[in-house]
């Protein structure tokens, strides 16, 4: 009875700037990648189809902007999110420490109503890079960070590579499969609708003038 | 002397600016391509979308309007171009001669410089040919993702969250950067103020907005005619869509979709033939037709009078009918509802008469009966409603398209074997919490092509067994009565003749009157009988000389106790037309003639029509119909 073919899946891409998000997504969905850095500005929205398990999704990617003057953009990004990606830059170690607050930033905006069990999925980009140039200790630092802090980002990660298309794809089918299963636990929990259809309505004929002006 | 053959002038409406916006290209500053295939469609952010002007609802302020820049107004006033002498519209000169000066004042003001000798694409104001393939690249609805920014119209409804939920034209991979990005646009707009995003102009291009959380719902639209008149029509283009929606969801079931799941895709409550009749509503309330396309013939159905309705506030048509068979009906349909049946002796009841124990044996059979509706193609016969409840004409509206969209009535000509059918509707703009359960029945009577539709609309979603008795009842009844028999069917009938040539005004080829209280209109009857192409660019047509008649600047005179407000429009646009308005506060009349018309002969004919129709306004409109 239903008309729906593809199922619809919204995912929000959060980072530092310059983290790699655009690029990521660049490599994911068209295959390119470019040296250029152009800062993106506000959001940008991009749509790849998936085969997830038989099951053919469509995931429509918000590429937010990194720049701090952006973040601001508000409610309408974080909203109804089905999954969220968490970026920072293997070389970048303040990148790195900002990844709970941007996961708070998302909790707080998109007000989702079960935030323990919310889909975040983390992604460190640009492994291709020199072994010198990228943070000290990384792997401990990483723990420190999955394990210890309040609230704890104990979430899948993966280690990418958006210029050598190392481990993109990988990635993005986890975050398809785990928004997947997101959106089914909510389409799932409420199958009583055709309750709805049985209200009554409550009509006094003799005595309400409310119904109508006439 | 009235010298009415003068060169011929040129008409205001083609005074605007040829538009060669693409889709939100111009409003938000982007390259239209971006929003094909997968490249990124950027979110705008305020200060890229400086050319625009975007009006904001102030809660409790009504609207606001802020203009970003000194952009120019996407749709240029008419320029009035019948102004009446000041002296004139003082002194208590006689209505006709008043007309008179009034007409000629405006022909002898209208500029002659345009031959109309090029074709004119009503569509676009521009020259480009109107032709099939035109059609198929503009007009039609599309699911294809190719070809989406080319369409002329668009509707969405999307959740908060950006994703899409129907849209007029456009797949999936469209769509999903667009819902992205319109959402975007709306929420940075409203976050943090108490403002509602209410529409952005540009030069040819209007988009608006109807923000009914958790969902939006949006009209996009670079129709020349739909932009000459302010926000209102596309407005309530969208509360008839939202009114579909709520009608087969209710607002409940759309606000619990949605609880503690923003995410959710409202796509799994709808079914396929709602997605159709969406489509078949966005049509018809843009373009004056539909496309009815089955599996095997492509088939469209051309019918203006969805349009006209939003044009004219959402007014709704009356079938014409003597005021005696119209009483007959109507009795028919308050004795159903005093009915009384006996009780089955298990179901008896003892209830207190004077001091004495009574066993209650009958009971009133549509006990359960709320609105009852005759209804004979799309127009009301007849309407029972409770006295103190009456249905608004939107939800009278919502109610025919569902109608028009139910299995098609059957041939049978034995009122025994019509299909009954009974489904839950939800009336929005009188209950949206909850349906009211309606039952349909169609009535064959003879020599009429059409049906007779009978509705009868119940509170108790179990009363399906009293509603089918009560249409039995009603139906015998009809058919029972001589008078009904014989006349009702003849007098439908005469609904198609052309009243134009009943009244003996052959000028006026065409006319609409509207009774304002009622807000009931009647309109010469439409017919078309071309090749399906055709049909569609004079109902188009149609579309545009009525919207331009009633959005040209009016002038506004006092004839004793009353101000009428009149206007006078030529096109010169094929043979030429002439447009006039005459309303005051009892009625509206537009009217159409052909070629330009003299004012004696335009003032004496759309007067008689006035003075018919309000001697004959009882078989003409049925008020707000008979009550119980
Ligand atoms: N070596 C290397 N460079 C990368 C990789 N991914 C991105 N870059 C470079 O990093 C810079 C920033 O990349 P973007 O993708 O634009 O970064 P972003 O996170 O989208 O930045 P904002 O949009 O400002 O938030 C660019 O110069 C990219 O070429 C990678 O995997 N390896
Ligand atoms: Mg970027």
């Amino acid at each position: 009875m239903s008309a729906r073919k593809k199922t619809l899946l919204k995912v929000i891409v959060l980072g530092d700037l310059g983290v790699g998000k655009t690029s990521l997504m660049q490599q994911f969905v068209n295959k390119k990648f470019s040296h250029q850095y152009k800062a993106t500005i506000g959001a940008d929205f991009l749509t790849k189809d998936l085969t997830i398990d038989n099951k053919t999704v469509s995931l429509q990617i918000w590429d937010t902007a990194g720049q701090e003057r952006f973040q601001s953009l508000g409610v309408a990004f974080y909203r109804g999110a089905d999954c969220c990606v968490l970026c920072y830059d293997v070389t970048n170690e303040k990148s790195l420490n900002n990844l709970s607050s941007w996961k708070d930033e998302f909790l707080v905006q998109s007000n989702v109503s079960n935030p323990q069990d919310f889909p975040f999925i983390i992604i460190g980009n640009k492994i291709d890079v020199d072994e010198s140039k990228k943070i000290p200790s990384l792997q401990k630092k990483l723990l420190n960070i999955t394990n210890n802090q309040l609230g704890g980002l104990n979430y899948p990660l993966f280690e990418t590579s958006a210029k050598d298309s190392i481990n993109v794809e990988t990635a993005f089918e986890n975050v398809a499969r785990m928004a997947l299963q997101q959106e089914e636990l909510n389409g799932a929990s409420r199958n009583d609708m055709n309750d709805d259809y049985h209200d009554a309505i409550n009509i006094h004929l003799e005595n309400d003038n409310s119904g109508c002006a006439c | 002397m009235i010298s009415d053959d003068k060169p011929l002038g040129r008409p205001p409406m083609l005074q605007s600016k040829k538009s060669t916006h693409s889709f939100l290209s111009s409003t938000a500053g982007l390259n239209p391509a971006s929003f094909l295939g997968t490249d990124a469609t950027t979110a705008v952010t305020l200060a890229s979308s400086d050319q625009a002007e975007i009006a904001i609802f102030e809660e409790g302020l009504g609207l606001a309007k802020t203009t970003l820049s000194r952009s120019s107004r996407s749709v240029s006033p008419q320029p009035s171009f019948m102004v009446l002498p000041p002296q004139l519209a003082l002194d208590p000169l006689p209505f006709v001669e008043l007309l008179h000066d009034f007409v000629n004042t405006s022909i002898a003001k209208t500029d002659d410089t345009y031959k109309g000798s090029k074709p004119f694409n009503i569509l676009t104001e521009t020259e480009e040919d109107i032709d099939e393939s035109y059609l198929e690249e503009k007009v039609h609805i599309s699911k294809k993702g190719e070809g989406f920014t080319a369409k002329l119209k668009q509707f969405f409804i999307l959740s908060s969250a950006g994703k899409p939920i129907y849209s007029m034209n456009g797949d999936d991979d469209v769509l999903l950067g667009y819902s992205g990005l319109i959402t975007t646009i709306v929420a940075s707009f409203e976050d943090g103020t108490d403002l509602l995003f209410r529409s952005i102009s540009q030069n040819g291009f209007r988009m608006v907005v109807m923000n009914k959380s958790p969902l939006i719902l949006v009209a996009i639209s670079r129709v020349s005619y739909e932009l000459m008149l302010d926000l209102k029509l596309l407005e309530s283009q969208l509360s008839s869509v939202y009114n579909y929606l709520l009608a087969v969801l209710s607002a409940p079931v759309i606000t619990k979709s949605f609880h503690n799941r923003m995410n959710y895709d409202l796509r799994r409550v709808l079914s396929a033939q709602d997605l159709k009749t969406l489509d078949i509503l966005t049509s018809m309330l843009t373009f004056g037709f539909s496309d009815t396309t089955d599996d095997e013939n492509k088939s469209y159905t051309v019918d203006p009078s969805m349009f006209i309705s939003s044009l004219l506030d959402d007014a709704v048509q009356c079938a014409r009918l003597s005021s005696t068979l119209r009483a007959k009906l109507d009795d028919i349909f308050v004795s159903c509802k005093r009915l009384k049946v006996n009780l089955p002796q298990s179901e008896a009841t003892p209830f207190l008469q004077g001091k004495l124990y009574t066993l209650e044996t009958t009971k009133l059979l549509a006990s359960d009966l709320l609105f009852a509706f005759l209804i004979y193609d799309n127009k009301i016969v007849s309407h029972l409603h409770p006295k103190t409840h009456c249905l608004e004409n939107k939800d009278i509206s919502t109610l025919l398209l569902m109608l028009s969209q139910l299995s098609p009535a059957g041939e049978s000509k034995n009122v025994q074997e019509e299909p009954d059918l009974w489904f839950p509707i939800c009336l929005a703009r009188f209950n949206d919490s909850g349906f009211l359960h309606c039952y349909v029945r169609h009535l064959h009577l003879p020599n009429l092509s059409r049906p007779l539709t009978l509705l009868l609309l119940s509170g108790n979603k179990n009363s399906f067994f009293e509603m089918k008795q009560s249409a039995n009842y009603i139906f015998a009844k009809i058919c029972k009565s001589k008078t009904l028999s014989s006349s009702l069917p003849e007098e439908l009938a005469q609904g198609y003749l052309p009243l134009t040539s009943v009244l003996k005004t052959p000028q006026v080829k065409h006319f609409i009157y509207k009774r304002r209280k009622a807000n009931q209109y009647i309109m010469d009857p439409l017919t078309f009988s071309k090749d399906t192409f055709e049909n569609i660019v004079d109902s188009m047509f149609i579309l545009y000389l009525y919207t331009a008649l009633s959005s040209s600047k009016s002038e506004e005179v006092r004839v004793g106790a009353s101000m009428k407000k009149l206007t006078y429009t030529r096109w010169h646009l094929k043979e030429g037309f002439t447009g006039f308005l005459l309303a005051d506060e009892k009625y509206e009349l537009y009217c159409l003639c052909k070629g330009f018309v003299t004012s004696l002969v335009l003032i004496e004919q759309s007067l008689r029509i006035v003075n018919w129709c309000e001697n004959y306004r009882k078989r003409l409109f049925i008020g707000p119909g008979v009550q119980f």
